[in-house]
């Protein structure tokens, strides 16, 4: 791709989640920060498509954007959490931003050298499709892909166990 | 030019924004909200390096990531469903025991 439309790709991206996030901590409507992490998926998946990870996109589209925030919406209405919240104390706020912004510090000192290690491959370009992502899937992650159906297993039986022990 | 340090920063950074929330919010649907956001980031540096390093495995990681956290979600909004029917509330406050 043309490095100046990538660029300019990555910084509407990147600011659109950037300030989609910022809704998601800040918003005072409960639903409207449901909706902020809706376009913050959105975003993401653009930023994964840029990067040339379709199938991670698709995914996080469909799957996240699509059913696990329907869900939170559903659950938002079905309590009708419509009201605003009561903010944190002020004291508490500070101390947090002050975590937060230390964090942010630790990564940007400790974890962004790992950027600069050289690449593997001499082509560094590859692609995600979807026949790639599933040839790793069913040879080299062929233990922990069947162990997922375990887990997601185990998460019907206990809702289903949540739901009949609220009804008793 | 846009490298892998970029998107390592913006990922920094929605992670930092993530963790405000996190420790902001007293609505525990919106504490998981946050911790959503929070796995997301973490996934996009995670993407962004497989695409810089050549090495689909930071894909497929993500692909786990994603399953753990649905499965996570649908637990969890279980469990604020059954805190609101006990308190009346879905505040970090009201859950104050853990046996009913």
């Amino acid at each position: 791709m043309n490095p100046v439309l990538e660029a300019v790709f990555f910084y509407l991206f990147a600011g659109g989640a950037i300030a989609a996030a910022l809704g998601v901590a800040f918003a005072r409507v409960p639903l409207y920060a449901v909706l902020s992490l809706v376009l913050a998926m959105g975003f993401i998946a653009g930023l994964f498509a840029l990067l040339q990870a379709t199938l991670v996109a698709w995914i996080l589209l469909l799957v996240y954007a699509g059913a696990v925030l329907v869900l939170f919406v559903f659950v938002v209405m079905l309590l009708q959490l419509d009201k605003a919240e009561p903010g944190a104390h002020p004291a508490s706020k500070a101390m947090a931003a002050l975590v937060a912004g230390g964090v942010f510090a630790v990564l940007m000192t400790l974890g962004r050298p790992v950027t600069g290690i050289p690449a593997m491959n001499a082509d560094p370009q590859i692609s995600g499709g979807t026949e790639a992502i599933a040839r790793l899937l069913f040879n080299r992650y062929l233990v922990p892909f069947e162990l997922t159906s375990v887990l997601l297993l185990a998460a019907v039986l206990s809702i289903v166990v949540l739901a009949k022990k609220a009804k008793a | 030019m846009i490298g892998p340090e970029h998107y390592f920063t913006l990922s920094a950074a929605l992670f930092a924004i993530g963790l405000f929330g996190l420790l902001t919010r007293r609505n525990s649907l919106l504490v998981l909200l946050s911790i959503e956001l929070m796995l997301n980031a973490a996934n996009l540096s995670f993407v962004s390096l497989a695409a810089h390093r050549g090495d689909l495995a930071g894909q497929a990681v993500v692909f786990f990531t994603m399953l753990v956290a649905a499965a996570e979600v649908t637990v969890g909004l279980a469990i604020i469903m059954l805190l609101f029917r006990k308190h009346g509330s879905v505040s970090t406050e009201a859950a104050r025991n853990l046996k009913w």
